[in-house]
């Protein structure tokens, strides 16, 4: 739940969470500066202040709050594919890492250093069951109880009874019976236990002696990455912004990480005062892990498009996509690495805007000018089918090489003024140029398209210009309005 | 002419008016790195491609890389992509532009080319990137032929005669022949010397009449 603090300053203070105002709260988190000046989580806020007066206690959001519990999941997913999630506590399967680490010891030690790149200040267990490692997880930082019921009984004996997390009325009787260890629950008859506890008492009294039934259910993981922050005040420009989303994407980008996935695209959904939202959908060319990348698309995004009202609140919701590998060809020139190109492509797209960055691509349209632009690819493409070279031959004693004759197009197609002489068009005025028309080639009548509802019908003729160029015009027939679609060069 | 092609790790230009050339062998030598398998990528000033008339030049356009930048971000593009790395060539297409561009513009974007072993061509009206381009190509238009496009073919099948046939099928532009003179380059001018480049229309007619 720390996770919230971005400040740097924030991180090295004597500084709290607790779930609502009031001195009676408990404390939720803790920096490390309050831990070590003698703060326990757990403790009332009242209780925190006495011992450390410095301390300044904010209330713990709730985007926070599901925030660092959908990061806690991300952190099983980074070491198990199945996972278990209950608030605040994560349970996955460790018995397959034996070959990736030597212990169980360093296993325990990776998952901390894991939870402390992604914010998280946890405790962690290896136990044989769920309970166990509840147990276990109360007991201390990194505990690793025994497999065998008789050496976790072993283990467990000497802790105290609050390890256990006893009900108010279990814990009255434990402390009239003068039960103050969990060995000495332990010790106790079962039936006993049982006819004067009820089930609770059986549950507690079997989780003394090592054992536990409770299946581990694994749940499905989210589809999707959500992020978000809440703040008291209201956010009018783009730059106080930007740094709140930063600190969102970092989040989000190590939790994508962990699940060694990658960003496809993002959602933006900013809490507008007061009231309403605003919502943005960030498309990406290609799955990306940079989030200065993410954040520059997301502020020219903002920057073209910019809230009506002040931002009270923000959250990001991410799809994961997986990078996938490419085989490179041993036989083909080298490329750029996909995973560079991707990062490039979406740079080129954050600069001129993700639509101006592709591949071209012909429409299947009578109208000569038509194209689109597609996604471009990111993976290397396959080996060329060979193409026979245009021939180099002699002609009238000069080297001559011949190649297809290229046309660039006016887009849209520029406007212009012709004028008709007896043999067809005699001269051009407009923005592009001014001239006489020497040849007038045309004109080519095309027409069609008529049964897709937006029929056209024009007269093209080629002009060669007294400027030089060699244009393209068009007549429109129905309007019949000249145009200069582009000119051969 | 060019003694080996556009030098990988430097800059080159070709330059011209209008209707000299240049996008033809902008084509041209796209089209001819992405047959080979290497990457291109082309940053086009005015959005002035024609994806039909590239399909035609020999360039497969799934694996040409596209971009349509404004005047004050050609630039910039065009760093980023000889950056990455691994394009054999980029080119930027200017067309009609003449940005005014510090000479430590054309310095930088050598020194990138340099780094990363990658061909950068310049297509611009006037040459642009002076002494900082290790090749300069000038193009110049020649001549131009305007064909008359006749099916022969179908004249017996549907009975038009030749006055019908040659107003249903006008005469349109058929070849632009260019000069060219190398301006700078790894060849001596005297080498150079006496090239034309000869611009077919991809449908053209024969002697006989035939489509081809």
């Amino acid at each position: 739940m720390l996770r919230g603090l971005t400040e740097p300053h924030e991180r090295e203070a004597p500084i709290a969470l607790a779930a609502e105002p009031g001195g009676r709260a408990l404390l939720l988190g803790l920096t490390r500066t309050a831990r070590l000046a003698g703060a326990c989580l757990g403790m009332t806020v009242t209780q925190a202040r006495a011992i450390v007066p410095l301390l300044r206690v904010m209330r713990a959001r709730q985007a926070d709050v599901d925030a660092a519990q959908a990061a806690l999941q991300d952190l099983g997913l980074s070491f198990a594919p199945r996972i278990e999630a209950e608030s605040g506590r994560v349970f996955f399967q460790v018995g397959d890492l034996g070959s990736l680490y030597p212990s169980e010891q360093a296993v325990a030690q990776a998952t901390r250093t894991q939870a402390t790149q992604l914010g998280l200040a946890v405790r962690v267990t290896i136990a044989s069951s769920k309970g166990l490692a509840r147990v276990g997880t109360r007991a201390g930082e990194i505990v690793i109880l025994p497999g065998t019921a008789e050496a976790a009984k072993a283990r467990l004996a000497g802790l105290p009874l609050t390890v256990l997390d006893l009900d108010e009325e279990t814990h009255r009787t434990m402390r009239d019976w003068g039960i103050k260890t969990v060995g000495e629950l332990a010790s106790l008859p079962g039936p006993e236990v049982t006819l004067r506890l009820g089930a609770n008492g059986a549950h507690f009294h079997q989780l003394a002696n090592g054992m536990d039934a409770e299946p581990f259910l694994p749940q499905p993981p989210a589809d999707a990455i959500e992020e978000g922050t809440e703040v008291d005040y209201t956010i009018e420009s783009l730059e106080p912004l930007s740094f709140l989303l930063r600190g969102l994407l970092d989040r989000a980008l190590q939790r994508l990480a962990c699940r060694s996935l990658a960003c496809a695209g993002l959602t933006l959904r900013l809490s507008l005062t007061p009231r309403g939202f605003a919502v943005r959908e960030i498309a990406l060319p290609s799955p990306t892990r940079e989030a200065s990348i993410l954040l520059q698309l997301v502020r020219l995004d903002l920057e073209r498009r910019p809230p009506d009202t002040g931002v009270v609140g923000m959250s990001i919701l991410i799809r994961p996509a997986r990078i996938r590998s490419t085989q490179l060809d041993l036989f083909r020139p080298n490329g750029p690495a996909p995973e560079q190109l991707a990062a490039t492509i979406a740079r080129l797209s954050a600069l001129v805007g993700p639509e101006h960055v592709g591949t071209p691509c012909v429409v299947d349209s009578w109208k000569e000018e038509v194209m689109v632009i597609e996604p471009p690819m990111v993976e290397p493409a396959t080996r060329p089918v060979p193409r026979e070279r245009p021939r180099e031959n002699r002609r009238d004693g000069h080297d001559e090489a011949k190649a297809t004759l290229g046309i660039r197009r006016f887009r849209p197609p520029r406007d212009v003024e012709v004028l008709i002489g007896p043999t067809g068009p005699a001269a051009l005025r407009g923005r592009e140029t001014t001239a006489r028309i020497l040849v007038a080639a045309g004109p080519y009548r095309m027409s069609g398209e008529w049964w897709a509802g937006g029929g056209f019908c024009r007269e093209y003729w080629d002009v060669h210009a007294s400027d030089g160029a060699l244009y393209r015009i068009h007549q429109d027939r129905e309007t019949s309005r000249w145009y200069l679609d582009g000119y051969y060069d | 002419m060019l003694g080996g092609g556009w030098p990988r790790g430097a800059l080159s230009e070709v330059y011209g008016p209008r209707s000299s050339g240049r996008t033809s062998v902008l084509y041209a030598s796209l089209g001819a790195v992405l047959q080979k398998g290497a990457a291109a990528a082309l940053v086009d000033a005015e959005s002035a491609l024609d994806a039909r008339r590239a399909e035609q030049a020999g360039i497969p356009l799934r694996q040409l890389l596209w971009v349509c930048a404004s005047q004050s971000q050609t630039l910039k593009s065009t760093e980023l992509l000889v950056s990455a790395g691994g394009f054999a060539l980029v080119a930027l297409d200017l067309g009609d532009l003449l940005p005014h561009l510090p000479p430590t513009t054309w310095i930088r974007l050598r020194q990138v080319a340099q780094r990363q072993g990658t061909a950068v061509l310049l297509a611009a009206g006037f040459p642009l990137a002076g002494s900082f381009s290790a090749t300069s190509v000038h193009l110049q238009q020649k001549n131009v032929d305007f064909g008359r496009q006749a099916c022969a073919r179908f004249r017996p099948r549907l009975g038009i005669d030749d006055h019908t046939l040659a107003r249903a099928h006008p005469p349109l532009v058929t070849a632009l022949a260019s000069s060219v003179s190398l301006d700078r380059g790894r060849r001596s001018a005297e080498q150079a010397a006496h090239c034309s480049l000869f611009f077919q229309e991809p449908l053209r007619a024969s002697a006989s009449g035939e489509w081809t």
